[in-house]
């Protein structure tokens, strides 16, 4: 096991993020698991201070994009300008590379900006003009949406959110915590927590994550949570791609790496499965004329299928 | 020994009826679980005991068919209870079969359910695990005890006799009150303790992931942990629970799920920790 453990940075997120443990806890998973996060929420919830305080707990480069309608894909990847002086063209590089990205509000960019990050985030390179730059490693982009104010935005297609490891839900604080911001905000500027791990610190953790056992019958456990998604369902258009599958898989992983084990228990994949399925599943347009909760549904699903 | 005839009887019955079902068309399910045992492995000769055949299956169906009991030739078979119900999260059959039998070791063979997987249409037999059970002989008197305690029966009533017509010269016409009989005791359910007894003697017999696995089985069921439950879900809600399960539990856990080198280690620790929850 190496010396610094991943758990460290969750404690050391919690000196900054008052409350939010899913979503600290989410963005641990992500970084482990080698995977994109999708954060849902309204204004105001820290959901940027949390993915800045990640990076500097990291000791790694952060970058921040606000996505807004008139963003152009090079804004976010790079562009070549030419130099009069020495009468060339030099390639400037742009905030995506960095090994924590944030893209604020991703859904207020049109289709092609999202398509560009969503591409770099897969392919963990960029291509400006006629050179590929590979990306920083470890990459994580962190992006993050507001359920709530949808008039000028563009609709992720389910395509492109498949691309996201997980997605989180953030909420809104407790009293008592909203108390201790109040207290500990208030009056002075946000410190960032210290460093207590390094990029190379990150990438050993994900090596560690990768030889997480997962034993055959929590594998078969996997599976029929995600079949159980393509069955035919009055709430459902579609099920969860395969792709599902692997990333439950991961995140069991990377959760138990979290709990110190060397091997997934179905405790592990029971707590992720929401994070991997909620945003791959298609949900029919009868939720929101019925009022019935998407959670509620995916709850339901993931609780008829009994662990091992 | 004519009901031991007719259990063999039946059982050939019922093996005859297999073939007969075979050639019907089966079922289409997905069995998530099947498993055959017993409400208690020290039983005592000739008392009654049951055994439990539980069959798991995805979504709802409302009858089973093509299910073999085992061979119960050397058991008498006293009832036979069948029960299914079904939910969204599935179906579950239960048949409890009422038996008593000589001391003794009993093997049983495994149940077994035809039907075809509904998974890849192919058409599979089931079988349960088997069972062996010690069926502990009654203890007989010796014939010099057996004859005084005949006399001492013997002259005991010829005193009561002697006794009640005293008493009834004495006060008629009173009516002698009858002491109501005593009820027989029943059946004691095994304790914890037995239970957890029960799940180390396993782990010790067995010491593979098969074991771990009816260790871990043996111990959730002590602890009431409901299906579908999860290891937090059961130390959540047992908040009573004793320390010493609370570290057996995740032992017993890391045997069953740990990869193949782990495997000695954890099943060795769920021993220990199982020895130090049954003390």
């Amino acid at each position: 096991m190496n010396a610094k453990r991943p758990g460290d940075v969750i404690v050391a997120l919690h000196e900054t993020i008052v409350g939010q443990r899913g979503v600290v806890e989410a963005l641990l998973l992500g970084l482990l698991g080698g995977g994109h996060v999708l954060l849902e929420g309204p204004p105001g919830l820290a959901k940027t201070l949390a993915c800045r305080a990640l990076a500097a707990a990291l000791e790694g480069e952060f970058r921040r994009v606000q996505f807004t309608p008139d963003l152009l894909p090079s804004d976010i990847v790079g562009t070549r300008v030419f130099d009069q002086r020495e009468m060339r063209f030099t390639t400037m590089l742009g905030p995506i590379f960095a090994n924590v990205v944030l893209a604020d509000e991703i859904n207020r960019a049109p289709a092609k900006v999202q398509s560009a990050l969503l591409e770099a985030m897969q392919e963990r390179q960029v291509t400006i003009g006629p050179q590929s730059f590979p990306l920083p490693d470890p990459f994580i982009v962190m992006a993050t949406m507001n359920p709530f104010d949808t008039d000028g935005t563009y609709q992720l297609p389910l395509a492109q959110m498949d691309r996201f490891l997980l997605r989180a839900a953030v909420g809104y604080p407790d009293r008592k915590e909203e108390l201790t911001i109040l207290e500990r905000f208030a009056m002075s500027e946000t410190e960032l927590v210290r460093a207590v791990a390094s990029m190379p610190d990150v990438l050993a953790w994900r090596a560690q994550a990768h030889g997480v056992h997962v034993e055959e019958r929590l594998k078969r456990y996997i599976v029929e949570l995600v079949a159980v998604t393509r069955e035919p369902h009055e709430f459902i258009e579609h099920g969860a791609s395969p792709r599902a599958t692997l990333a439950i898989a991961n995140l069991a992983r990377a959760k138990a790496l979290l709990a110190e084990r060397e091997y997934a228990i179905p405790d592990d994949v029971r707590a992720v499965a929401p994070l991997a399925l909620r945003h791959r599943i298609d949900f029919s347009y009868r939720i929101a004329t019925e009022g019935v909760s998407a959670d509620r549904v995916l709850e339901s699903l993931i609780a008829a299928v009994p662990p091992p | 020994m004519r009901e031991y005839c007719r259990a063999a009887v039946l059982a050939l019955v019922s093996a005859a009826l297999t073939q007969t079902a075979q050639a019907q068309s089966l079922q289409h399910v997905i069995v998530e679980s099947f498993t055959l045992s017993a409400d208690t492995l020290r039983a005592r000769a000739g008392a009654p005991f049951h055994l439990l055949v539980t069959l798991r299956l995805r979504g709802r169906v409302t009858d089973i068919e093509n299910l073999q009991l085992p061979l119960l030739a050397s058991l008498q078979v006293l009832g036979d209870t069948r029960t299914i119900g079904s939910s969204a999260r599935g179906t579950l059959y239960r048949e409890v079969v009422t038996v008593s039998g000589p001391g003794g070791t009993v093997a049983i063979s495994p149940a077994t359910f035809d039907a075809i997987d509904a998974r890849d249409g192919k058409a599979k037999e089931y079988s349960t695990n088997p069972l062996e059970l010690h069926i502990q002989p009654t203890a007989t008197p010796p014939r010099s005890l057996a004859l005084l305690a005949r006399a001492l029966i013997v002259g005991g009533v010829a005193t009561a006799l002697l006794g009640l017509f005293l008493i009834w010269r004495a006060s008629r016409p009173r009516v002698v009150r009858r002491e109501p009989e005593p009820k027989p005791e029943p059946e004691r359910p095994p304790t914890a303790q037995e239970l957890l007894r029960e799940a180390l003697e396993t782990l010790a017999a067995d010491p593979t992931r098969r074991g771990a696995l009816r260790a871990r089985n043996a111990v959730r069921r002590m602890v009431g942990a409901r299906d579908g439950e999860t290891l937090a879900d059961v130390i959540d809600r047992a908040a009573q629970l004793d320390r010493r399960l609370v570290i057996a539990l995740p032992a017993l856990e890391r045997a069953a799920f740990t990869d193949d080198e782990d495997l000695a280690g954890a099943i060795s620790g769920a021993h220990e920790a199982l020895k130090e929850a049954s003390r």
